[in-house]
């Protein structure tokens, strides 16, 4: 009985000191999918102090209490994209990039009015579809071309914060 | 074989006592830090439940509308259920559980969270279903809200889930281990007075698939049944914020539903002028919520829709209904004129969650 006691009373402590799980900081240690624009790269779930300092004076900036936590989600849109963050900790990541028009293209080379053969044979044809849209995912991070027919009309790079 | 009995109880009792004490302290108080996390809970603090109205719904019913003003203006009584991120699965067994309290004569839903197709965030889950005393509702939240890195036995005991708090502990997880937690809202609302008008909004970005999911639709159909098996009248609305955006392919279902089902939805968003909100003053935080002076505005409005078309009687003739409203006006009128000095003082809401400007 006495042991039955003590291996509670163990399990109890434990319990104190173990280490959090759910709240580490979402890692980027795989290869991920990233946008260039101005000679910057911008990575999903980065950091991004040097990739605002990189990409300059946005057009618009909005932000928007990140509903029941500390810090806001942050919307900036530049000539072609938006880049909207997350807040993590102190820290701002890399939530998103939303292509807006043809003026910019992906890293390898697809922009919005391109066709769906263009998108496989930049990015092959290992995608999940739902609703004709395609969805490539390559470490924490998702990319999705959304086709108007067979044109592209709407490019979102997005990380995996689970 | 006495002693060893006595010993084996006292045993037992302590090791209880040390986890009813650890998790006592370490479970989040969310006063000063995210104080939605206490509205769920706090319902149970009323004294007597007879309200016409229930608000079930995420963060655009508990910061915009204001039961108070309900109250004043139309002698309504309204409780807001609402709470962060609220998937519309946590609305509907929430509903649920309000039922076995009351019986309102109208239900509102907010219907943004028929977005959400799958259980979201672990953190948001625990702002909604830790406050719900346990029932049947409850348990059957936590099998609908779980994210797969989630264990039913986190719920039960708290603690498994809160042990790595020790770092983070305050002065108020001591002062409020036992209870004794300051009322934060105002029948679920959560006032805040400041401004932050509206410059500009992102464009919404184009979705690859606009129509919600079957399993909101289910849950959305099970609020209907469950009002309807009740003698209560369900009211879908969305809240007129600006943001995130709600899609005219959303709004269209919503329409379709409505009409299909018998129910009243109406989408606040086309009725801003008829409201009289003004984006440059009735919100305080750039359109995603409103402020006091916008949430009093919505409040009048949708009042008067719900005294027309429900007929929701005015209960401010009755003495003890009245008296009882006196002191919650009270409490929302001394935080309002606290609010105020706060502003003027600081320049920001420095007690009410707000950040230095």
């Amino acid at each position: 009985m006495k042991k039955v006691f003590i291996a509670v009373m163990a399990a109890l402590m434990l319990v104190g000191c173990g280490s959090s799980s759910s709240d580490e900081t979402s890692q980027t240690t795989q290869e991920e999918f990233v946008f260039e624009a101005n000679g910057t790269t911008v990575k999903m779930n980065e950091e991004t102090s040097s990739i605002l300092e990189g990409l300059g004076k946005e057009i618009e900036y909005y932000e928007a209490k990140s509903c029941a936590f500390d810090g806001m989600d942050k919307t900036y849109t530049y000539a072609g994209f938006q880049l909207i963050t997350y807040p993590d900790g102190d820290k701002d990541r890399v939530n998103s990039v939303v292509l807006k028009d043809d003026t910019v293209s992906t890293k390898e080379g697809v922009c919005i009015g391109d066709t769906k053969a263009k998108v496989e044979e930049a990015y092959g044809t290992d995608y999940t579809e739902k609703n004709g849209a395609y969805t490539y995912t390559k470490g924490k991070s998702t990319l999705e071309f959304i086709f108007d027919g067979d044109a592209v009309s709407s490019i979102t790079y997005t990380a995996i914060t689970k | 074989m006495k002693k060893k009995v006595i010993i084996i109880t006292i045993s037992i009792c302590l090791i209880l006592s040390t986890f009813f004490l650890l998790q006592s302290l370490l479970m989040p108080k969310y006063v000063s830090e995210v104080p939605e996390g206490s509205l769920i809970a706090e319902y149970y603090n009323e004294d007597v439940y007879d309200h016409n109205v229930v608000f079930v719904g995420d963060c655009e019913v508990y910061e915009n509308f204001s039961p108070i003003t309900l109250w004043e203006e139309y002698g309504i009584k309204s409780y807001i259920r609402g709470s962060a991120q609220q998937l519309i699965w946590q609305s509907y067994y929430l509903m649920e559980e309000t039922i076995q309290y009351e019986k309102p004569d109208v239900i509102v839903f907010n219907v943004l969270s028929m977005k959400y197709d799958v259980p979201q965030n672990e953190a948001y889950n625990r702002l909604n279903i830790d406050g719900m005393k346990w029932s049947s509702s409850k348990w059957n939240a936590i099998q609908a809200s779980m994210t797969e890195e989630e264990s039913v036995i986190d719920y039960i005991f708290p603690l498994l889930r809160y042990h790595q708090r020790w770092s983070e502990l305050t002065s108020e997880d001591f002062e409020y281990m036992f209870g004794g937690k300051p009322q934060l809202s105002h029948n679920g609302f959560l006032m805040r007075v400041d401004e932050l008008g509206v410059d500009t909004i992102p464009e919404a970005q184009p979705l690859a698939d606009y129509q919600f999911s079957d399993n909101c639709y289910e849950y959305l159909d099970k609020m209907v049944k469950l009002c309807q098996d009740n003698d209560i009248k369900l009211v879908l609305i969305k809240a007129p914020s600006l943001y995130p955006a709600w899609y005219d392919e959303w709004d269209e279902q919503m329409v379709q539903y409505a009409k299909e089902n018998h129910v009243d939805y109406i989408n606040f968003l086309n009725y801003i002028d008829e409201i009289g909100l003004d984006f440059q003053h009735d919100t305080y935080d750039a359109g995603l919520h409103l402020n006091l002076s916008g949430a009093e505005k919505l409040s009048r409005y949708f009042g008067n829709y719900l005294v027309e078309k429900y007929d929701i009687e005015d209960s401010r003739k009755d003495s003890d209904s009245a008296s009882r409203w006196a002191k919650k006006v009270k409490f929302y009128d001394d935080m309002k004129e606290d609010q105020y000095r706060e502003l003027e003082e600081y320049g920001y809401l420095k007690s009410y969650g707000a950040k230095e400007k």
